[in-house]
């Protein structure tokens, strides 16, 4: 894509507007995304705007031969995000341990709920297993080895349900390709 | 290589959902520039991703757009480092008087830079005496810049390895091609050292492990995603200089080391590969 390109090179020139055009065609899938890892749409925003100023600064090191600009820009915010989550629990084990009275404390969801991977469409589509895996893997930031652990399993078994579960996805999404 | 094998495996699905670990992601990120085959998977994976998260988008409020153009003001974008295909330059980075370390290239673009701006200026000016004036500053920052380009040479010489490495690395055709360990050998690591006007190979082992008698360890050279043979080597870890392939390559995607019975193979045991690296 040409376009891309053109916006890419306008923004390593440090062009605001070139910028603001990014932002206005990708926030919505980042903030989705980001807001799903820490669940709250208030730290969501945080996020956002800690991973925009980290793509604004490291846009030199965006290498395209490795991929689309959008995956790049992905994996800052999601890898952004997976980092705020994990600061959280931690000061909330924290919390927890030195606080007396445990009762007022908003339970942040620390538990992995295979449901929030959402859209009706999945829901049949993966196996409940699958859904774990993803879950883990892509919204909290576990190594496959981590998930291994986790659950018990095997780490090939770990990989093909991973692969299997992309394989369904890829059913799904082949056409929203388009629209891109 | 089996490619239908590595697709399958798994292996490309994790990287794109960012769970492998450091060598898998190194193995994917080479192996996918040399197989076309395994870059387009890992592309369509990539946009599975990518529609996934459209799907999932949010609309995020309205306020946000403005809090982050505001948060980029004045905020520096990071610029490249030199680039890691060139040839390896040997320099010292001279002590800075502030905290900042810049690379030696960057320091010759700004003196370079200050001659263009000072020449500009000159342009401008309509009296000989000023024109004068300006001639002299430009030819002391030219002065100035040789002293830093001379400065840097001197540097660098004074950094040796041994003066063969030297010589070789200051052959503008000379490519260094870093083979990290695979999952075999994650602690290998071995330097590749390829003239590509003379088309001969080096070899600098810093790690691999000491074979059994009935082995020997095989360079290969990937080109256009086939193995060629560059020969087997012995393994001289005390020795702190470059041994010499005895063949040579003219156009090289990767180089990979594997260990094979003594006398080496006709094809590498993809099974045995030790270290693995992009030219």
């Amino acid at each position: 894509m040409p376009d891309i390109d053109l916006l890419i090179s306008r923004i390593k020139q440090g062009e605001k507007e070139a910028f603001e055009v990014l932002y206005d065609k990708y926030s919505a899938a980042l903030f989705g995304v980001v807001t799903k890892i820490v669940r709250s749409e208030e730290i969501g925003q945080d996020v956002m705007q800690e991973a925009f100023v980290k793509i604004w600064k490291k846009i030199h090191s965006y290498d395209s031969s490795k991929g689309s600009l959008f995956t790049w820009m992905l994996n800052i915010s999601r890898n952004t995000a997976i980092d705020k989550w994990r600061k959280i629990k931690r000061e909330q084990k924290v919390e927890i341990q030195t606080d007396e009275s445990v009762v007022g404390i908003q339970n942040q969801h620390t538990s992995i709920n295979i449901d929030s991977i959402g859209l009706k469409e999945l829901v049949d589509k993966l196996t409940p297993e699958q859904k774990l895996v993803v879950e883990y893997i892509y919204f909290n930031g576990y190594t496959q080895q981590e998930v291994s652990d986790e659950l018990g399993i095997p780490l090939g078994t770990v990989k093909s349900r991973v692969r299997k579960a992309v394989i369904e996805l890829r059913k799904v999404f082949i056409k929203l390709l388009l629209w891109i | 290589m089996d490619l239908g094998i590595y697709i399958s495996s798994g292996v490309l699905e994790n990287y794109v959902l960012g769970s492998v670990s450091d060598q898998e992601r190194r193995e994917v990120e080479c192996l996918s520039s040399i197989y076309p085959e395994i870059k387009e998977e890992l592309i369509r994976l990539q946009q599975t991703m990518e529609g996934f998260a459209m799907a999932n988008a949010l609309e995020p409020p309205p306020g946000l757009k403005a809090s982050i153009l505001e948060a980029i003001d004045g905020v520096e974008q990071e610029t490249g480092r030199e680039d890691e295909n060139k040839e390896l330059k040997v320099i010292h980075r001279a002590p800075e008087a502030t905290g900042r370390s810049i690379p030696a290239y960057w320091r010759t673009a700004a003196a370079a830079s200050i001659i263009l701006l000072i020449g500009a200026i000159f342009l401008w000016q309509s009296t000989i005496g000023e024109l004068n004036n300006t001639r002299t500053q430009l030819s002391d920052l030219t002065n100035s810049k040789q002293n830093l380009e001379n400065r840097i040479a001197e540097l660098e010489s004074e950094n040796e390895e041994s003066e063969y490495l030297n010589t070789l690395l200051a052959d503008n055709a000379t490519k260094r091609v870093a083979m990290p360990g695979t999952d075999n050998s994650p602690e290998s690591f071995v330097s590749v050292f390829w003239n590509t006007e003379s088309e001969e190979v080096f070899l600098k082992v810093t790690d691999l492990p000491v074979p059994t008698e009935d082995k020997q360890y095989q360079l290969w050279a990937i080109v256009e995603g086939q193995p060629q043979d560059m020969g087997v080597f012995e393994l001289d870890l005390a020795s702190e200089s470059l041994q010499a392939m005895p063949y040579k390559v003219k156009n090289a995607d990767a180089f990979a080391i594997t260990l094979e019975p003594k006398g080496g193979s006709e094809s590498p045991t993809l099974s045995a590969m030790y270290v693995l690296g992009n030219a």
